[in-house]
């Protein structure tokens, strides 16, 4: 699985935590460095446990997070297998690559909206910067773009206790894959998550990665800028079936 | 030696025949799953060649065993009322065309999926607008992915949106599907017609069995022999084929010579079983056995040629051969034995036994006497006929087999024809170069070798865009790529590059181009990246993908075509000298066979290449011949032309030796052998012609090349030019000279009935 596909996998887990049983369905979409791809996503959301199902370059994967348990288990549909990773362990990797308070964040409303169902969904821009070193040229990894945010809805209620999971100091929601292979940007991410989750519950996001800086990696970085993109067309707060969180049966199980 | 065991069945006939039941029902259960032992895979891969070594390097250092398979999405009207702007574009179109890719998503079989709504590539969407469609890389590391791309045609099926399947893989299935119907309606078509015609031949419902179970027990016999072979060898599923054709014409062919044969002897000798038999295997069963051996080494010199699927068709050709042998010289004489003059019971009244003429009258005899009489004018005639029906030859075409040869109601055929005629540059069936480098294929040096590499190529005429590993994103250059892979686990482009395209010291380099690829415009290109000079930084590069296989696969046909035919014609010429101890005829016998199967093939590219009689055949004209069909129609037909020249030759011999006339033996000959000989090519010629009736191109032409050559031979070949140049040869038919005569004396394979007196061999006629 593509680098931007698992970050974007993160971004689009953000906000959604939630007691209740919520299901989103929208559409994705990767433009990067010279590949795109777009395809439907679906999120499961039950207490604390989180499910997303999506389908990349035509091959079935969902990444079921226990926050609670800090699991995270990624189905691949075609092979049949279920690896599980603790985010723990994960969360003490990444944490010794960046400082999570070394993360500058910034969102602000600009004042427009549009609606998801019943949802008033309000626009913000987001920029986010945080130091990384590549090759022994020191960089900023950024990330800029909008997000839509709905505040106030019945159903950001129910996300109490999962924040109060979220705040706790040894909190990650992290892809191992991505995780191993960019340590900086999953703790960025996972971080980014953790402060803008109070804030509401996502519609839209839209955002443009890219290093910065005045070596080598950063002119090949804006040479290959990447851009991603999640919408929600709706949701429904159905119940969902309780198997949905399950590894399903048959699949080979592997703990990492 | 089977003349010997012919006649040891023929005295024991029922331990014979319960030995035979026993095998044939041991045969039966045997080979009841010989279809799953035989590979999908048609081996026509020339072995060496720079496109099996770019498949295999694929396979096994690049882990790419994969086919692609389009799906097509074709909205119904119900779909094209929802929504505005062009229907691919729309929300309907698009949740129908995912619903279909979700189901495959979770396919083990399925390795990656590209389609149009997942990725927006223009190049995957029709020019209206209308149509679009999906790459799916399947896995073909078991059976050719055959059993994988039926498990996805169930799959993709969908109420909402129609979905097409084409590209090679679904052509070839189709292709298979479509022959197993046309063959199964063949065989039971013919076997219907041939039951029919041999009780009008015979006149005798007992003796018309008799061939057909010949033919029955044939097919088993070598169906059981082809699984023994797939213990050793793979052995492709279309040798069943050549099997059941062959097998089932060989064998009514030989039952019907020796029945014939049988029953002549049985009302010269006054119904004497045991002479009757004996006589008939001493002259009809030595000339069965001689028959099948010169068929046979036609067919075993297919061999000589590189390609796996040459070399099946040569061993099925040569086991079907030799069951039919094998069951016409032991199991029939035991039947002849069992059965005496019963052979002749269940007569039908309105087909009441023609009274045999006299060996020196009759009309065969009258039209040879006539043929002979005015040899000069008659041989000139056939020969202009044979030379004009051969003339389209001169501008054959040779090309490969496509979705073209499928009737056009064939889904993968609509694919092919769709995306030719609504989309721009579907480049289905690109180049794929593989490059060997000396190190990691992504460190700089072998980068800087594949840039250049890439450089050359793109520079190349026809060519529209090379991806690999230093070309996926336009804005870089090589010093970016270095960088880019240096640190492949920052930049997702460079992991996924990599994933697709390298792996240790092996890279893969996938190239466009404008032209079709099946012209020669795409086969000259695949000659001019082969001309390039490897780089510096690079090992070596080959070059696969369907316009290299089948220049390849014309290469090596034009390298050892000319071997194979120049080994049948030496074979047959040897095998011919042996059994008529003569020198020119064999050498008549060849060339004559030579010029009729030219006409065979001048008449296949009047038809199939330039469309002529395309409406009556109904087929879609090909604009070039299958190299593979000509060569299969060539050693086949030379075999079977051959085949009734020892029928006749033999008998004409025969003659000869018993009255020392030339002219008179010639027509005693064709009297005798005439009306055996045109009923056993009108009984072939069912057969054969049954399989032309098939709807798959190819097939249809091997059936009506196969049937016209049966047509050439028995008409103009055996009625005007045999005995045309017997008569001009005179005395020189059985001479030869006198060190070959020595040879000749030593080796041959005359098998004459010891208790008869010795014959002159070869004779001396005037």
């Amino acid at each position: 699985m593509p680098m931007t596909r698992l970050l974007f996998c993160l971004l689009a887990c953000w906000i959604p935590l939630a007691q209740a049983d919520l299901t989103l369905n929208g559409r994705s979409t990767v433009v990067a460095m010279g590949m795109q791809g777009a395809g439907k996503e679906k999120l499961w959301l039950e207490g604390s446990l989180i499910r997303r199902d999506m389908v990349d370059r035509g091959k079935a994967y969902s990444n079921i997070f226990d926050l609670k348990a800090r699991e995270v288990t990624v189905l691949d549909h075609s092979l049949r297998t279920a690896t599980v990773y603790s985010t723990a362990t994960i969360n003490q990797q990444t944490e010794a690559a960046v400082d999570s308070k070394a993360v500058k964040l910034t969102i602000k409303p600009t004042g427009r909206t549009h609606v998801l169902g019943k949802w008033p969904c309000a626009e913000h821009t987001l920029e986010m910067a945080m130091p990384a070193q590549i090759g022994g040229e020191k960089l900023s990894f950024e990330m800029d773009g909008t997000l839509w945010l709905a505040r106030e809805v019945p159903e950001q209620k129910e996300t109490a206790a999962v924040l109060r999971l979220m705040q706790a100091p040894d909190f990650f929601l992290g892809i191992p894959a991505l995780a191993k292979a960019s340590p900086v940007q999953a703790r960025g991410i996972s971080e980014a998550i953790r402060r803008i989750a109070p804030m509401g519950l996502l519609c839209s996001v839209e955002v443009n990665l890219k290093y910065e800086g005045n070596g080598r990696v950063a002119q090949l970085s804006r040479k290959l800028a990447s851009r991603i993109g999640l919408t929600y067309d709706d949701y429904s707060t159905d119940p969902i079936p309780k198997d949905a969180f399950l590894t399903p049966p048959g699949y080979q199980v592997v703990r990492q | 030696m089977f003349l010997q065991l012919g006649r040891v069945a023929g005295r024991r006939p029922w331990p014979t025949l319960i030995a035979a039941a026993f095998v044939v029902v041991a045969s039966a259960l045997y080979s009841l799953d010989v279809m799953q032992r035989l590979s999908l895979s048609p081996g026509w891969e020339v072995p060496g060649s720079g496109s099996a070594l770019s498949a295999s390097m694929l396979r096994d250092h690049l882990g790419r065993d994969n086919t692609p398979v389009i799906l097509l999405f074709r909205p119904g009207s119900e779909l094209l009322k929802v929504g505005e702007g062009p229907p691919v574009d729309r929300p309907a179109y698009l949740a129908a065309v995912e619903t279909v890719l979700a189901n495959v998503a979770s396919n083990p079989d399925v390795t990656s999926v590209s389609s149009y709504p997942m990725t927006g590539d223009a190049r995957l969407r029709s020019e209206n607008g209308e149509l679009s469609y999906a790459i799916v890389q399947l896995d073909r590391s078991k059976n050719e992915g055959v059993e994988a791309y039926l498990r996805l045609r169930e799959q993709v099926r969908n109420p909402d949106i129609e979905v097409l399947l084409g590209g090679e893989l679904a052509t070839y299935v189709d292709i298979r599907e479509q022959l197993e119907k046309d063959i199964w309606r063949a065989e039971v078509v013919s076997f219907i017609f041939l039951a029919f015609l041999l009780v009008w031949v015979f006149g005798s419902a007992v003796a018309a069995m008799l061939p057909l179970a010949v033919g029955g027990v044939t097919i088993l016999l070598s169906v059981t022999l082809l699984k023994l072979g797939t213990l050793f060898v793979d052995i492709s599923v279309y040798a069943a084929n050549v099997v059941s054709m062959l097998g089932l014409g060989l064998a009514i062919d030989y039952g019907l010579f020796i029945v014939s044969r049988f029953r002549e002897e049985m009302d010269k000798s006054g119904h004497d079983v045991a002479r009757s038999l004996h006589i008939t295997l001493a002259t009809a069963g030595r000339t069965v056995v001689y028959s099948g051996l010169t068929v046979a080494a036609s067919l075993f010199c297919l061999l000589m040629l590189p390609q796996r699927f040459f070399q099946n068709m040569g061993l099925a050709g040569g086991i079907s051969v030799a069951a039919a042998m094998l069951t016409s010289t032991l199991v029939l004489p035991a039947l002849l034995s069992l059965l005496g003059r019963r052979v002749n019971s269940l007569a039908l009244p309105v087909l009441a036994r023609r009274v045999a003429r006299p060996d020196d009258s009759g009309g065969w005899y009258r039209f040879s006497q006539f043929v002979m009489r005015h040899a000069g004018v008659i041989l000139a005639g056939a020969l202009v006929v044979l030379l004009t029906m051969g003339q389209p030859v001169l501008h054959m075409e040779i090309g490969p087999s496509d979705s073209r040869s499928l009737p056009v109601t064939a889904e993968s055929r609509q694919v092919h024809e769709i995306l030719e005629q609504q989309f721009r540059h579907a480049g289905l069936s690109p180049l794929l170069i593989v490059v060997k480098t000396p190190g990691p294929a992504h460190e700089p040096a072998a980068l800087a070798g594949l840039d250049d590499l890439t450089r050359q190529v793109q520079a190349l005429p026809g060519v529209v865009r090379v991806q690999g590993l230093v070309s996926v994103e336009p804005n870089l250059a090589l010093a970016d790529y270095e960088m880019l892979y240096a640190y492949p686990e920052q930049f997702p482009l460079a992991t996924e590059t990599l994933t697709t395209y390298a792996k240790g010291e092996y890279t893969q380099m996938v190239v466009d181009y404008t032209m079709p690829s099946n012209s020669e415009a795409a086969r000259e290109l695949v000659r001019k990246i082969r001309a390039l000079p490897t780089p510096a930084g690079l090992e070596a590069f080959h070059v696969g993908g369907f316009p290299a296989f089948h220049l390849d696969y014309l290469d090596s046909l034009a390298n050892w075509v000319p071997w194979v035919i120049l080994a049948i014609v030496c074979v047959i010429f040897i095998l011919l000298f042996l059994m008529l101890g003569s020198l020119l005829i064999p050498l008549k016998a060849v060339l004559t066979n030579l010029l009729s199967l030219s006409a065979t093939f001048g008449v296949l590219v009047w038809m199939f290449q330039d469309g002529h009689l395309a409406w009556l055949f109904d087929f879609t004209p090909q604009g070039s011949m299958d190299g593979t069909i000509l060569l299969l129609i060539f050693a086949a037909a030379f075999g079977l032309s051959i085949d009734y020249e020892v029928f006749l030759l033999s008998r004409v011999k025969e003659m000869c030796q018993a009255t020392g006339d030339n002219m008179k033996s010639v027509a005693s000959g064709i009297q005798k052998s005439g009306p055996i000989i045109t009923s056993a090519a009108l009984l072939i010629g069912i057969v054969l012609g049954a399989f032309a009736t098939g709807e798959v191109v190819f097939m249809k032409a091997m059936g009506l090349g196969l049937l016209l050559s049966v047509i050439v031979d028995a008409t103009l070949v055996r009625m005007l030019l045999v005995p045309a140049t017997l008569r001009m040869l005179g005395r020189l038919n059985w001479w030869a000279p006198k060190p070959m005569l020595m040879l000749y004396q030593r080796f041959h394979l005359s098998d004459l009935d010891p208790a008869q007196p010795p014959a002159k061999d070869p004779p001396d006629c005037k």
